[in-house]
């Protein structure tokens, strides 16, 4: 293929500026060649597996949203991928609106040196590492951390910047109004976001306390 | 008392003081104000702060990278310098970037690609530019990669077509990439209306784990076979991405992602420092690198952006043409420029996920991009 782009390439690349246009010429065709190639690949192998995939769910009927992993079923470390696209539903990035709520929360907890419990189907070391990930977060690329990738902790990063930048008078703004809606009609969780951002604790959560 | 004066007379001339010129404390400003800017404005402070102190340093003690004469062993850096000039460190540095990145949204949004291969326009744009002001076309390739926003595949570019421009070339692409939040928004808003900006996207699909190993295998099969002058940079980036994606070998990833590319990064950044030596850096061509670099910047964000204008059209108003930015491949920060100036028109407007896969796309794009360049002018 090499040998393909360096004939496409004038045997004697002309002087001055007809040489640079032609880099421009080759090289945004060659550019739009390879991705335009990926693009087609990608969308062929996602299609395939997505075939698979309601292949496999067709005979346990249509499956509108994952039901929680069972730490056994999910790993050891109990990860959310391993149920294969357990967050279906989203108030933000990947994650749906209670996820987001919990994290919201566990990154308040956090930022005010409390202990911060489980929450949702994650673990308290993990909603910890989130609600680390979300201080690193603030100003520069985030690492991955178990057992969210850097793109996942973004997304939340984002929701509960804004979040708490909006948190005036108690009543934050955005999707976030609407995620803690969703978790203080929801027992117990309500209870515990709904505490988390008004600064009082857990307030006797986690009632979704995994495992 | 004479022997006195004579052996002190001896010392000084073994220090630094006696060959001190005017250049170096001068540098020694250039690479106080890259530490302060990195510190007070947390401006790439990873690799600020080493490339502030590097330049500090070459400028004090230029035995640093020296090279070995007789029986004398070279400076420290002259050894480290090889990372560079062997092309070590970015495909090393790749390694962490691919374990370390999430390719899911853009595998769910596989037309995102093109976006990411829109925003290269600014590297050959610039290109143009840079032969305009009269640089060589190996020296405009090292100029125009600037545009990619990436750092790893501008000094493997640079240390293949132009190395003695590396100092200058690295300090304005870092310069430039911790000036994302500044320089894109104007942009951003100059190409879109207010209407377009609020466009709310659908959410993306879940990527399956399969989709993920084989997207890291073929893409990396594809991309080394079409410019195979890039090869180390895909089979590394990919390397990495797939220890990621297999969730078989955690303790290989989690290295790369934390101890390789932090390592990677301290040597990397005194090693570009040390290139700042002042024979090298005070020129015109810095100051002529540094103006190009930000026609890069702008030329590179403004494709993405009219490339997304396409899309919009073409889906009838579904594609956030914002999105199109973040196709420059410095992650996540142009990403989250995009969803900042989304958030700031619409609060409920999310499309960071959307973004992500135009800003890794970015990075793939870049590479391919340097590949070209050094094929075709190596």
């Amino acid at each position: 293929m090499s040998s393909v782009l360096l004939a496409a390439a004038p045997q004697n690349l002309p002087e001055g500026l007809a040489g640079a246009l032609v880099l421009l010429l080759l090289g945004m065709t060659v550019v739009f060649a390879v991705l335009g190639g990926l693009t087609l690949l990608i969308w062929f192998i996602g299609r395939v597996a997505r075939d698979r995939t309601s292949e496999a769910a067709a005979p346990a009927g249509e499956v509108e949203r994952a039901a929680p992993v069972p730490a056994e079923a999910a790993g050891s470390t109990g990860k959310p991928e391993a149920a294969s696209g357990a967050r279906v539903e989203s108030a933000g990035g990947p994650f749906t609106p209670e996820e987001l709520a919990g994290v919201a929360a566990a990154a308040m907890l956090e930022a005010s040196g409390r202990t911060v419990p489980a929450g949702g189907p994650f673990t308290s070391a993990e909603m910890a590492g989130v609600a680390a990930a979300m201080r690193e977060e603030s100003s520069r690329s985030i690492p991955a951390r178990e057992p969210f990738s850097s793109a996942e902790l973004a997304a939340v990063g984002v929701v509960v910047e804004e979040a708490v930048r909006r948190r005036t008078a108690g009543m934050p703004a955005g999707a976030v109004v609407e995620v803690v809606r969703t978790v203080v009609e929801s027992p117990g969780a309500g209870r515990w976001g709904a505490a988390a951002f008004a600064g009082r604790g857990s307030a006797g959560m986690p009632v979704l306390r995994r495992g | 008392m004479s022997d006195f004066l004579g052996w002190v007379g001896e010392l000084w001339r073994t220090m630094g003081f006696e060959n001190l010129v005017w250049q170096q404390p001068l540098m020694w400003c250039i690479g106080g104000l890259l530490i302060f800017l990195a510190i007070r404005f947390e401006f790439e402070p990873l690799l600020l702060i080493p490339i502030g102190l590097g330049a500090i340093a070459v400028n004090t003690a230029p035995e640093l990278v020296a090279p070995p004469a007789g029986d004398a062993a070279g400076g420290l850096y002259h050894y480290f310098m090889y990372g560079i000039h062997l092309e070590l460190f970015p495909p090393l540095i790749f390694l962490g970037v691919g374990a370390l990145t999430d390719f899911g949204p853009l595998i769910a949004a596989p037309y995102t690609f093109l976006l990411g291969a829109a925003a290269q326009f600014g590297i050959f744009v610039t290109v143009v530019g840079a032969v305009w002001l009269g640089f060589t076309h190996q020296e405009a390739a090292s100029i125009g990669i600037i545009g990619g926003a990436d750092g790893p595949t501008t000094i493997f570019t640079t240390a293949k077509l132009a190395p003695h421009l590396l100092g200058s070339v690295m300090v304005a692409a870092y310069s430039y990439m911790s000036l994302v939040p500044v320089i894109q928004p104007p942009i951003i808003r100059l190409l879109t209306t207010k209407q377009q900006r609020t466009i709310r996207m659908e959410q993306l699909r879940p990527v399956s784990r399969r989709e993920r190993v084989l997207f890291a295998v073929v893409s990396m099969v594809l991309c080394s076979l079409v410019v195979p002058a890039a090869a180390a940079l895909f089979v590394m980036l990919m390397l990495g991405n797939l220890l990621r994606e297999a969730l078989v070998a955690d303790r290989l990833s989690k290295a790369a992602q934390n101890e390789i590319i932090n390592i990677v990064t301290l040597l990397l950044g005194t090693c570009v420092g040390m290139n700042m030596h002042y024979s090298m850096f005070l020129t015109w061509g810095s100051l002529k690198i540094l103006l190009l670099g930000a026609v890069a910047f702008a030329f590179a964000t403004a494709g993405g952006v009219l490339l997304g204008q396409v899309l919009c059209r073409l889906t009838g108003g579904k594609v956030n043409p914002m999105i199109g930015a973040a196709g420059v491949s410095a992650v996540p920060m142009a990403a989250r420029v995009v969803q900042r100036v989304a958030s700031a028109e619409d609060p409920e407007c999310f499309v960071l996920m959307h973004a992500m896969g135009p800003n890794v796309a970015g990075v793939i794009g870049t590479a391919v991009a340097a590949g070209v360049l050094i094929a075709i002018l190596q």
